[in-house]
């Protein structure tokens, strides 16, 4: 299931960014994290593909969602200045971006290529 | 290198039909496309595609596109730059560098959003540089933003920043405005809106982000530079196929030029939807369109036509 994350459940399971300097991802599983909101188009493509996604790889990924519009102390965090903006966070790598609608098939490429 | 019986360009209406039917019948199937949903994403409401009442554009090109894959396209986003002829085959060349053969083409590129073509455009894309102001204007909050374009779209995303920045330049070549008159008399009586006409951005400026942009005044010449971190780009669309070069007839509008079953003078490559010289540039039509030109290139491959089935 996609999780919803607020400012709070962040720090705990992905970085902690108040006490952190340097990224260090809390998670024992990789993850994708999907800023959005609710007033933008493309995100609602992504949305439905995130939820299959996120049932197709229970147990190998995790796969949250954060609210631009109300966590937006999480998108000034990121810098995020445009939605949708994905996040790939592999273990024990620096997180990639990348900004815009994808495909299913991308997802599941950079899924393979990034993650696992 | 990767071969497929039919490459389609684009994932719009009508090269997300198009991949529908080919792919029920059996074709071996590739849509390239830049985005998925194409402009119809840009519609909050559609009103006019029949069998959905009613519905914002983005959930009824998801539908487009779980319906296309369903039947076993495969998808990679890029930008198609080349179609070579080779032999009976076409190549396809993308702007990644990757290339995949098919043997027939659907170019179904529609239009593209124009672009301003200043240095930093591409650079801060999604770092301050935004084309989908109604995405992003939130991220704007008592920030200083440019909106470059005259027409509806520009004058609209004006307004919606008033709601966030705290200041809009609103840059125009001339001093026409294509917007609807009361929208124009709306927006230019807004307190936090300025409307700079002929003008152009020179250059967007900044280093991770955008911190200011250079505006020319095309008569005079003089530069002026303003503080601004946000520029919305909402100077419409462009029918963009000057990249297939002499493979394919167009005409003075740079339309691809069909017969009325999608066949372009190049036999193998087929047109369909907005790109084409079809009349109408709708959804619906794009979408109907879009399953001649994927019927076509079944006949083509298999030398007859395919048997309508209502399956
Ligand atoms: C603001 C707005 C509102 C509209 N409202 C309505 C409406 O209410 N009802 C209606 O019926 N129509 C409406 N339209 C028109 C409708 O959206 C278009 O007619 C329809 O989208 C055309 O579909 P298409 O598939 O032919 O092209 P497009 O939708 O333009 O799709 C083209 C696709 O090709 C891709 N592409 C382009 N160049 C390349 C390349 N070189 N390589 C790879 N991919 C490429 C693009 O990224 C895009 O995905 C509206 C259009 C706009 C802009």
């Amino acid at each position: 299931m996609v999780e919803n994350l607020t400012a709070e459940t962040f720090r705990e399971k992905v970085f902690d960014y108040k006490n952190e300097k340097e990224w260090k991802y809390r998670g024992e599983l990789p993850c994708i994290i999907d800023f959005y909101a609710d007033w933008c188009g493309p995100c609602k493509m992504v949305s439905p593909i995130l939820d299959e996604l996120s049932e197709e790889y229970t147990g190998k990924i995790k796969i949250y969602k954060i609210n631009t519009e109300t966590e937006k102390e999480l998108a000034s965090v990121f810098q995020i200045m445009s939605i949708p903006t994905i996040l790939f966070i592999a273990l024990g790598k620096d997180p990639q971006g990348v900004r815009g609608a994808l495909p299913k098939s991308e997802f599941e490429k950079k899924i393979k290529e990034w993650l696992l | 290198m990767k071969e497929y019986d039919t490459i389609i360009i684009g994932g719009g209406a009508a090269g997300l039909t198009a991949a529908l039917y080919t792919g029920r019948k059996k074709l071996k199937t590739l849509i390239v496309s830049i985005d998925l949903g194409g402009q119809t994403l840009l519609t909050d409401n559609i009103e006019n595609y029949p069998g959905v009442d009613s519905s914002p554009g983005p959930e009824l090109m998801a539908k487009f596109q779980s319906q296309a894959t369903k039947f076993g396209a495969e998808v990679i986003m890029g930008e198609a730059n080349a179609i070579k002829k080779i032999g009976k085959t076409f190549e396809v060349n993308l702007s990644n560098g990757e290339k995949y053969s098919g043997k027939t083409i659907i170019v179904a590129s529609g239009k593209t959003a124009r672009k301003i073509g200043a240095p930093g455009e591409d650079k801060f894309m999604g770092r301050g540089v935004s084309t989908c102001a109604t995405c992003d204007a939130a991220f704007f909050k008592d920030k200083e933003v440019v909106v470059v374009g005259g027409g509806n779209s520009a004058f609209e995303a004006a307004e919606l920043l008033t709601k966030f920045a705290k200041k809009i330049y609103l840059v125009h070549r001339n001093d026409k405005f294509r917007a609807d008159e009361i929208t124009v008399e709306k927006v230019k009586k807004l307190k936090q809106v300025e409307v700079i006409p002929f003008s152009q951005l020179k250059e967007i400026k900044g280093d991770k982000f955008v911190d200011g942009v250079s505006i020319e005044n095309i008569e005079s010449k003089k530069i002026k530079e303003v503080k601004a971190n946000g520029i919305f780009i909402e100077i419409g669309y462009e029918l963009k196929t000057d990249w297939l070069k002499s493979l394919v007839k167009r005409n003075d509008k740079n339309e691809i030029v069909i017969d009325d079953r999608c066949n372009t003078s190049q036999k193998g490559i087929f047109a369909a939807g907005d790109v084409s010289t079809v009349p109408y540039k709708q959804t619906v039509i794009s979408a109907g369109e879009g399953a001649k030109a994927g019927l076509e290139a079944y006949k083509y491959i298999n030398g007859a036509e395919a048997a309508i089935d209502w399956k």
